[in-house]
């Protein structure tokens, strides 16, 4: 068999493949089905494996860095400790003292978006069926959505709760005329509910944005080389960004789950001081 | 394993000749806390947050801009329907959103970003 016309038809079935549609990695799909019919759908989708393997990585990874606790740490538990005093040192610098009793939920949603994001970024197996490619649970709103309305939820209940209804205080800033309440008070309610929408549509569009550029270069890589003659050999180029955007991906994956910890956390500092 | 560190600390403060030794042992140590913060990615994160912080600032205030426009929209709209007239609800609501994402622009500006906002919520909160 001549093994040439076995690239090229390794390679258009890889273009066939890549060029399928950039959204295509977005889709959800049912592995454990489990519908109720009348909209209620409670599958086990591949969303939920990959917020399980999230999880359990985060576990997996502390439980194997904690294991034995030494004063000088090694590798593992020194970068376990690194990751707890940074977002020890965020809470404390953000909230204040009185703040370490948000830092377990504040390290838990970090460590899961950052886990999410990052694990996103592994290949897929290709000849796979499609319940099993990787996926990014926080390239879907309603992921990062419901993240945001907790962290929002959890501000809205303390803040109640620890100052009853002096917490609404938050929506009537000190220092202004009474005349201009009427007109500053419904502008402040409205920047307050756009604090969930604007904290989930930011983490959901980079992922999503992210994700999106890379499969596009892919698919000029794969129909460019495909094309033959000067195209395929130009084909380096659009490979060169990937790796580029690639890169920057592991950088966004960071800053986003930091974005989003930081953004929480200057959330919750209004639930403990509500007056502004 | 604490014990046999700590009797291996103190010869070391005591006696010059372990000197060298303990000198290693840090280096050593260094080291491993520095791929320990590799390994955990914290290293490069914070230089490169500072570069692309004008880029990362102006997308999210443009985010809340929009998002606020929205939110107020749909809240005016939300409202004026309950009231009976949700066209003039969502004209008004918008005005509001408006203002409400002008004023979270303005906020942003002044606060700097959230990004760097290790830095700049210490004297941030009180805006």
């Amino acid at each position: 068999m001549n093994p040439a016309f076995d690239l090229t038809s390794w390679l258009f079935s890889l273009a066939r493949g890549v060029a399928a549609g950039p959204m295509e990695q977005f889709e959800i799909v049912p592995i454990v089905p489990l519908s109720f019919g009348d909209g209620l759908d409670l599958s086990f989708t591949n969303a939920s494996l990959w917020m399980l393997i999230s999880l359990g990585t985060a576990l997996l990874f502390f439980t194997w860095a904690t294991r034995r606790s030494e004063l000088v740490p090694g590798g593992a538990q020194g970068s376990a400790e690194v990751i707890y005093e940074f977002i020890a040192k965020m809470v404390r610098d953000t909230i204040g003292e009185d703040g370490r009793r948000f830092f377990p939920y504040i390290f838990t949603l970090f460590v899961f978006v950052f886990l999410a994001n990052l694990l996103g970024l592994l290949p897929s197996t290709p000849g796979t069926p499609a319940a099993l490619h990787t996926f990014t649970p926080t390239s879907h709103i309603i992921v990062t959505f419901t993240l945001a309305v907790l962290s929002v939820g959890i501000v809205v209940l303390y803040g109640l709760f620890k100052h009853g209804f002096a917490f609404l205080r938050l929506f009537v800033p000190s220092g202004v005329p009474v005349w201009l309440l009427p007109l500053i008070t419904p502008i402040e309610i409205i920047s307050f509910l756009s604090r969930p929408v604007s904290l989930s549509v930011r983490l959901f569009a980079n992922m999503l944005a992210g994700h999106v550029v890379i499969k596009v270069f892919a698919g000029f890589v794969a129909v460019l080389i495909v094309s033959g003659g000067v195209l395929s050999a130009i084909s380096i180029l659009p490979l060169i960004g990937i790796v580029g955007v690639f890169i920057l991906e592991f950088l966004v994956a960071f800053l986003q789950a930091f974005v989003f910890a930081i953004l929480s956390c200057i959330y919750l500092q209004d639930a403990l001081h509500p007056a502004h | 394993m604490r014990r046999e560190d700590g009797s291996r600390d103190s010869p070391a403060m005591t006696d010059p000749e372990q000197h060298s030794y303990s000198r290693a042992d840090l280096d050593r140590l260094g080291e491993k806390v520095a791929k320990g913060r590799t390994a955990a990615g914290l290293d490069p994160a914070p230089a490169r947050t500072r570069a692309d912080t004008a880029m990362g600032d102006g997308l999210r205030i443009a985010i809340e801009f929009v998002v606020s426009v929205l939110v107020g929209a749909g809240l005016g709209y939300f409202i004026g329907g309950l009231l009976g007239g949700a066209v003039i609800g969502l004209l008004i609501g918008l005005l509001f959103g408006f203002a409400a994402g002008l004023r979270g622009v303005y906020r942003g500006m002044m606060a700097g970003s959230a990004e760097s906002a290790e830095e700049g919520t210490r004297d941030e909160p009180g805006v």
